[in-house]
């Protein structure tokens, strides 16, 4: 009976719980988009790093990480069928590919600048970075090709890049003396971050090993996951397999300011969802507080009538929790319809500044956010409502009768 | 006069590789010295960066650097003692190493052309003639192990007086030259030791880049003690 009354009185006095329902709807919806596009943010930046770039995990032989700076090929591996079967045959390892990482000196035959090189193998690059791609506006690399170049967008246009123009790299190789190659435009980096943009440069496996003396040996193997929320359990089971002349490394010991990152994020997400939900309780005990001085005679008919004091406050809080249901339902509903739209649209591409590529985001909405949010609108609500409430049922019915 | 001088040595036979490397080795590197010297590099960009040093060269692979100016540097060291190299910064007051084929201070000479010259040791190959340059030789020359500098040279020398560089040419293993040096103002130092004063280093990949060195004096009687070259002595 309370519950049904709750809802005549909410559709009764339209405009006052339009504002309420208004104001939880904002909170809601703001708070639901803001932590899809905070965390798919986030999420973007791991996946991209993941599946483009770092890998889940990667394999050095042992000591690579400690000396890597003075003598970055030295600690190298060589390539055995035998090695990589049993890091494919680890359970949770979906896939892996060679690489060799240097650095070298790009020209174009009057200028040149450092860059930092990946050289990948074509045949199984994509078993390990499925989206290594994702931002090369060109040609892909192909089993084959052994003198083919993707070159960081900046980069590429400090070195004025196009048709005609020579493209040279020089490193130190294996043995430790300078070696120079012919290199050919195939792409541009365009996605890159812009330090990445200004140094990145992608080789195939084969250059790499023809520049440095390096023929059957990489710097590493990068590793991919079925499930990446398994990585640390996967990086044990790995480290028994492959023994102490080998390190296994995880994303987060590769990559830690992308880690501390994604942890700065969430927890300033938390803080400005907080916010959003705060301001939106403040409307909704505004407004609840102005109905019980607006109502103060109807109070007084209904303990007039019999109505006891503890059924006049649950009957307000009934009002402020179908306000928040509805606020929130239909808050949900938008929020994750522009999610789905953004999604669907292929993510939301985020330029990086004035020509200096662009970041692509895929908006993501973890399960149990709608949950933590909708709970906590409704619970927030009724917290809200509590006050005025207990105001409505300490009223005296001859005195909230005789009010004006 | 001068036709009869050039048909004579044009007639001549060419000397043996190692003798003519013997020569360059004696000019370019006698076997203990202390010399001044300026190294301008000038980078892509069009600006120029110059390091005024003063060089110690020992026997048996031994030599260190006194760098003087620009301010950034001074107080900073080098040494190379056998195959190791270290760089001793005075900020840090500690010494770290360095790879033999990093380039020396930025610049287009690596550590090795500067800290370490002994084609005789280093380089084997012939000695021809050169139609388009009748009084140099030109030495062909194969790296003989993996620490050299270079996988191949070629070097024109006078022929009189012999040995001394005029042009060098660098190769890498895939046959690329990355870079050249030419050898000029050929000057008596004294003590009979009668050298190039500038060398003008280019990097022939990236052919905006070059770097010149200077030489300012060269000392081949100077007293050079055995204890300047240990790691302890760095920074006193």
């Amino acid at each position: 009976m309370l519950l049904r009354l709750a809802l005549r009185n909410v559709f009764r006095a339209r405009a006052r719980s339009a504002i309420t329902v208004g104001a939880l709807f904002f909170g809601v919806m703001m708070s639901l988009l803001l932590s899809a596009f905070v965390m798919g943010a986030g999420e973007s930046l791991v996946s991209e790093a993941i599946e483009s770039r770092v890998g889940a995990l990667q394999v050095h032989r042992a000591g690579y990480f400690e000396k890597r700076d003075r003598q970055p090929l030295v600690f190298n591996l060589t390539r055995d069928a035998a090695v990589e079967a049993k890091v494919l045959a680890t359970p949770n390892v979906k896939g892996l590919t060679p690489r060799i990482s240097f650095n070298g000196l790009l020209t174009n035959g009057s200028r040149g600048t450092i860059a930092i090189i990946t050289a990948i193998d074509p045949e199984t690059v994509r078993d390990a970075l499925p989206k290594v791609d994702m931002y090369l506006e060109g040609v892909t690399l192909k089993p084959g090709d052994r003198n083919g170049a993707h070159v960081g967008l900046e980069l590429n246009r400090a070195l004025d890049l196009k048709p005609g123009v020579p493209l040279m790299l020089q490193a130190q190789g294996l043995g430790g003396r300078d070696n120079a190659m012919d290199l050919e435009p195939r792409g541009i980096l365009a996605g890159q971050n812009p330090l990445e943009g200004k140094r990145a440069v992608t080789v195939p496996l084969a250059f790499a090993q023809a520049l440095l003396g390096m023929e059957g040996k990489v710097t590493e193997y990068v590793v991919a996951l079925k499930e990446v929320e398994r990585l640390d359990e996967t990086a044990v089971a790995l480290r028994g397999v492959l023994g102490p002349d080998f390190e296994v490394s995880t994303w987060e010991e590769l990559r830690p300011g992308l880690r501390d990152a994604r942890l700065f994020q969430r927890i300033i997400l938390g803080g400005i969802s907080f916010f959003f939900l705060v301001i939106a309780l403040f409307g909704v005990a505004n407004t609840l507080l102005m109905t019980v001085l607006e109502r103060t005679r109807e109070i007084g008919t209904l303990l007039a009538v019999g109505m006891t004091r503890s059924m006049v406050a649950r009957l307000f809080m009934f009002e402020a929790l179908l306000q928040a249901v509805l606020g929130a339902a239909v808050g949900l509903g938008l929020a994750e319809l522009l999610v789905h739209l953004a999604r669907s649209g292929g993510g939301v591409t985020v330029s990086m500044g004035a020509g200096q590529g662009y970041f692509r985001m895929m908006p993501t909405l973890l399960p149990a956010v709608p949950f933590i949010v909708v709970g906590a609108a409704c619970i927030g609500s009724m917290l809200a409502a509590l006050s005025p409430a207990l105001r409505a049922a300490r009223m005296r019915p001859v005195e909230a009768l005789s009010s004006p | 006069m001068t036709h009869v001088l050039l048909a004579l040595l044009l007639s001549a036979d060419p000397p043996a590789t190692q003798a003519v490397l013997a020569k360059y080795d004696a000019a370019m590197a006698p076997m203990a010295f202390k010399a001044v010297a300026i190294m301008t590099a000038h980078r892509d960009d069009g600006s120029t960066r110059g390091y005024k040093m003063t060089i110690l060269k020992g026997a048996d692979d031994k030599s260190r650097i006194w760098f003087q100016e620009p301010a950034a540097v001074r107080g900073q060291e080098m040494l190379r003692n056998g195959e190791n190299f270290w760089v001793y910064m005075p900020n840090l007051k500690r010494a770290m190493r360095l790879a033999s084929r990093d380039n020396f201070q930025g610049g287009d000479f690596n550590n090795a052309d500067v800290l370490r010259a002994n084609y005789a040791r280093d380089y084997d190959g012939t000695v021809k003639e050169d139609a388009a340059k009748p009084d140099q030789w030109l030495l062909e020359l194969k790296a003989k192990t993996a620490d050299s500098a270079y996988d191949s040279v070629k070097l024109w020398v006078l022929r009189e007086p012999l040995g001394i560089p005029v042009r060098g040419e660098y190769y890498t293993s895939s046959g690329k030259m990355l870079r050249s040096a030419d050898f000029s103002d050929v000057k008596d130092f004294g003590n009979g030791l009668k050298r190039p004063a500038k060398t003008t280093m280019r990097n022939e990949i990236a052919t905006q880049r070059f770097s010149e060195m200077q030489w300012e004096s060269v000392d081949s009687a100077a007293a050079v003690s055995d204890g300047k070259f240990g790691l302890s002595d760095l920074g006193h």
